[in-house]
């Protein structure tokens, strides 16, 4: 099956910055695909060259069969995009903008979006430049829901939201895309919110993808250890073991590898490492395990 | 969907609309009395003999106002859409990106030609009850490139406020106030008579700018 999303060869500079080089990945239909990255490495660029806002020094991306270069109107219909900070014309209050989107989109829904307004202590008349960023996010969740999209494209969702509006949104969007066969592609500098929603998350590191994975397998298999060793001892990142630190004969890193196999590769730098402990992780330990703390 | 552009739109400028309208006829009455105060202090035969011989034009006062109606109209209407970028999702709108652009400056230039129409008449029809035709039709005549600079503002400063990169928005201003200086230069109520349809070109040409404008802010063009 050809999938929603997906994009070959893309690199791109800022100036003389590269931002990414020959970068590939597709999206199945029916996936919520996050994307996690640290500041500046690109998350809000990909979203911009998904959408055709930015055009890449070399490569193509195609969103739903088509490049994302020449969307086709009706292409534009299936496609329900929230840009970051939960931009809307903001002179709109929530019956003019309803109405201005009802007319666009063929498959259009009030339903969820009344059903969300309801919950706002907002008047009808009230305009968006009035309301807090939270309730802003919920007028531009409902216009996506009442879309009714195939693929949903949301730039950092949880941006200025407090808790209650993010576990809102989340709830909101987990429930809508489980009750249909939809496809979400969304960044989120919050992973905690990410852990609860995506199937797969690409994990970037400043000009390439480090793992493209499902969340299940990330959560199964990736590991933190924590043991003793010599005073004095350094241990060398690998392919397998990421991010080690030695503190006062504390040692900590980050694998996909049982323990066993840890224990091998460390003693393969010389040393033996003595009371191992396996940690489970979340999905934000494990996205600071693949990425480092600095 | 056109229909929905308009009313969004509308929505947008209603009450800037309103106000333009409110200013253009509001100078009227202010341009009638101030004729009205003229001839009952030199009376109409000097008067009328000064605006012949001396091609005196009463209305130049309303010279710059269609200009500075373009310039406000074009920024109110564009820079809600650079705010935040939300021009992003104008144009991801199902409908022809080019077309929804088209749509929003013709809105624009039908809304400026709605005022300067309604103003112009009312113009015509009140000093035709103290003025010879001649006479007014010459101003109006006289008129006409300071109207379309109005248009040709409005379209320039949509190009100006498109456009994603703050340096060339400065190169474009300024070429914008060279070019605009073109329209109002006649001192004589005669000097434009024959450069009126080049200025109506220049505003014509102009159309063509906010598109460059488009592109460039698909392309992810940035400082």
């Amino acid at each position: 099956m050809e999938p929603i999303i997906k994009c070959e060869n893309i690199t791109h500079y800022y100036g003389k910055r590269l931002i990414y080089e020959n970068l590939n990945f597709t999206v199945a239909k029916g996936k919520i695909l996050g994307l996690l990255g640290k500041n500046g490495t690109g998350k809000t660029t990909i979203i911009n060259i998904l959408n055709g806002y930015l055009k890449p020094y070399s490569g193509s991306c195609y969103l739903l069969g088509e490049d994302m270069r020449t969307l086709s109107p009706a292409t534009k219909s299936r496609i329900g995009l929230l840009l970051e900070g939960h931009v809307q014309h903001s002179y709109f209050n929530i019956v003019q903008i309803e109405k201005f989107y009802s007319r666009f989109f063929p498959n259009w829904k009030s339903e969820p979006y009344w059903e969300l307004m309801n919950r706002l202590k907002v008047t009808r008349t009230q305009k968006l430049s009035t309301m807090s960023c939270g309730q802003r996010s919920q007028v531009a969740l409902g216009l996506i829901l009442a879309q009714d999209p195939e693929l949903l494209i949301l730039d950092d969702f949880s941006m200025g939201l407090d808790p209650g509006y993010r576990r809102l949104f989340v709830d909101y969007l987990r429930e809508y895309v489980a009750a249909s066969d939809k496809t979400v592609f969304l960044t989120s500098h919050i992973i905690q919110d990410m852990e609860q929603l995506i199937d797969e998350a690409i994990i970037l590191d400043f000009g390439k993808i480090l793992l493209h994975s499902s969340t299940q397998a990330i959560m199964d298999q990736f590991r933190r250890f924590r043991f003793n060793c010599p005073q004095g001892s350094t241990i060398n990142a690998t392919s397998e073991l990421y991010h080690p630190e030695v503190i006062n004969g504390q040692a900590e890193l980050y694998s996909f590898l049982p323990q066993q196999q840890v224990e091998e590769e460390i003693k393969m730098q010389g040393f033996s490492p003595t009371n191992m402990r396996e940690e489970t992780l979340s999905l934000e330990d494990a996205f600071i395990g693949l990425t480092g703390k600095y | 969907m056109t229909k929905a552009i308009f009313y969004k739109e509308w929505i947008k400028l209603r009450w800037l609309l309103v106000s333009i309208a409110t200013i253009f006829l509001a100078m009227i009455p202010y341009l009638v009395l101030s004729l009205q105060s003229k001839f009952r202090f030199a009376g109409k035969a000097h008067l009328w003999s000064v605006i012949a011989e001396k091609d005196v034009n009463l209305i130049s006062q309303l010279q710059y106002l269609p200009l500075v109606a373009g310039l406000i109209l074009g920024l109110f209407q564009f820079i809600p859409e650079m705010s935040k970028r939300s021009l992003k999702l104008t144009l991801h709108l199902p409908h022809p990106e080019k077309l929804t652009i088209v749509k929003m400056i013709l809105f624009g230039l039908g809304s400026l030609a709605i005022s300067f129409l309604l103003s112009g008449s009312l113009l015509f029809s009140l000093l035709s009850l103290s003025l010879p035709p001649t006479i007014i039709t010459t101003w109006l005549t006289a008129s006409l490139p300071w109207y379309l600079a109005g248009f040709t503002a409005y379209i320039l400063t949509v190009w100006i406020c498109i456009e994603p990169s703050w340096k060339r928005r400065l190169i474009n201003a300024l070429f914008s106030g060279a070019l605009l200086s073109v329209f109002l230069r006649a001192s004589g109520s005669f000097d434009y008579t024959y450069a009126t349809p080049i200025l109506l070109a220049i505003g014509l040409l102009a159309l063509i700018f906010p598109f460059y404008s488009v592109f460039r802010f698909k392309e992810g063009v940035s400082e």
